[in-house]
């Protein structure tokens, strides 16, 4: 091995690294560029959605505010570091694997999980700072209103960041023991304070309920058992009656003193039409032809 | 079946339409006619024997009762008399029950069905 081949072996090297190395610091540059760009542009466009006061509806606002930060800052910074992740994740896969590309692949990979982790945190806020509006509108007046309202406000917002971290992957082992207990004392209490204290008013309200049904089961029993009477009877009467009776009603002639058509032959009646009462106490009274 | 009435008010209500078509007429002529009344107490008699005749039967039977009677024997070809120009001495069975239910509800109320 001569000292020419040891130069032109160096050279070669550098002459492949440098590229490499420019590449590498070129992408960096612009990457930054472009995430200072998109930070401004994300400030400028939430400022101009008014995003500021939508987040600050559901009281994230004033929770960032200790840290000297707004929301649309906050989101815009966010977006900054994502940029900037990305242009190194890009810059770094230039030297093909190696330790820092895996580290910067596994928080990329992470990024939209703490992106739903921030969501469901800004929703469960919302929607706490709407219940503890709803509560205390609804129970203002009374003396525990305002305590009840900021408990289940509490318990939402507890409920959202046990979701959030559950989400991120941090401590589920802690997070879903310790939300299974509370939940288990809540259902606990109310099973035995709300149930407990309805046992007997729902006694009294099933009996009533109960007492109203026979009523009226009985009611319509007694009105079928009549309905059914005066249909046997009406079925009684009318094939008692002599054949060929025509009803005023039934008559296309006008009105006619006499009730019954007297029929044409007398002999057509299955039985003796005795005017007034029979003995037979279902039927006492046959209808008799007119006799002149 | 409908269910039909099911309630006191309902029977009451149904009661004052028979009344009115046909059992106010027949008790002023019974009123009027002691022959009449003893057919209305025959008929009377014979609606008891028809319901439970242990006991007074309530509103919501008679109604069912005269409700039955009527639908039955409309089926069969019966139709109401015209009160205002009925002989009530030939009038026929099921009018006279008609109004022998009348009766009994308004001897119940203690009033004219009607007023109620």
């Amino acid at each position: 091995m001569d000292l020419g081949e040891v130069m032109t072996d160096a050279l070669r090297s550098v002459a492949l690294f440098l590229p490499k190395a420019l590449a590498f610091v070129a992408i960096l540059f612009a990457g930054w560029l472009v995430a200072r760009g998109i930070r401004m542009l994300a400030d400028k466009g939430l400022e101009r959605v008014r995003f500021d006061q939508l987040a600050a509806r559901g009281g994230v606002t004033s929770a960032l505010a200790r840290g000297g930060v707004d929301p649309s800052d906050l989101v815009a910074r966010l977006a900054y570091y994502a940029v900037l992740l990305f242009t190194l994740q890009l810059a770094f896969g230039i030297w093909g694997p190696n330790p820092v590309s895996d580290l910067i692949n596994a928080v990329v990979s992470w990024l939209p999980k703490a992106f739903v982790a921030i969501v469901i945190v800004v929703v469960a806020a919302a929607i706490a700072s709407w219940v503890k509006d709803l509560v205390t509108g609804a129970l203002g007046g009374l003396s525990y209103g305002r305590f009840l309202a900021t408990t289940a406000s509490v318990f939402i917002v507890g409920l959202g960041v046990i979701a959030a971290l559950n989400q991120i992957g941090v401590a589920t082992t802690v997070t879903m023991p310790i939300l299974i207990a509370v939940l288990a004392t809540v259902a606990g209490i109310l099973i035995v304070g709300v149930g407990g204290g309805l046992v007997r008013p729902m006694q009294a309200r099933w009996d009533s309920w109960l007492d109203r049904a026979g009523e009226e089961s009985t009611r319509v029993a007694e009105h079928a058992r009549a309905y059914a009477a005066g249909q046997a009877d009406a079925t009684q009467v009318l094939a008692d009656r002599p054949t060929g009776t025509v009803y005023p009603s039934q008559r296309t002639a006008p009105a006619d003193p006499d009730l019954y058509q007297a029929p044409a032959d007398p002999d057509e009646f299955p039985e003796p039409l005795v005017p007034g009462f029979d003995s037979d106490q279902t039927q006492p009274l046959r209808p008799a032809p007119r006799r002149k | 079946m409908d269910r039909g009435p099911t309630s006191p008010d309902q029977a009451r209500q149904v009661l004052a339409r028979y009344a009115a078509v046909v059992g106010d007429a027949g008790r002023a002529a019974a009123a009027a006619d002691p022959g009449v009344l003893a057919i209305l107490d025959q008929a009377t008699a014979s609606v008891g024997d028809a319901l439970d005749p242990q006991r007074q039967p309530p509103l919501i039977e008679l109604a069912s009762y005269a409700d039955g009677l009527t639908d039955k024997a409309t089926a069969l070809g019966w139709n109401l008399p015209d009160v205002t120009t009925l002989d009530w001495r030939r009038a026929d069975q099921i009018t006279w029950r008609l109004v022998a239910v009348c009766d009994i509800a308004a001897a119940m109320l203690g009033r004219d069905v009607t007023a109620g």
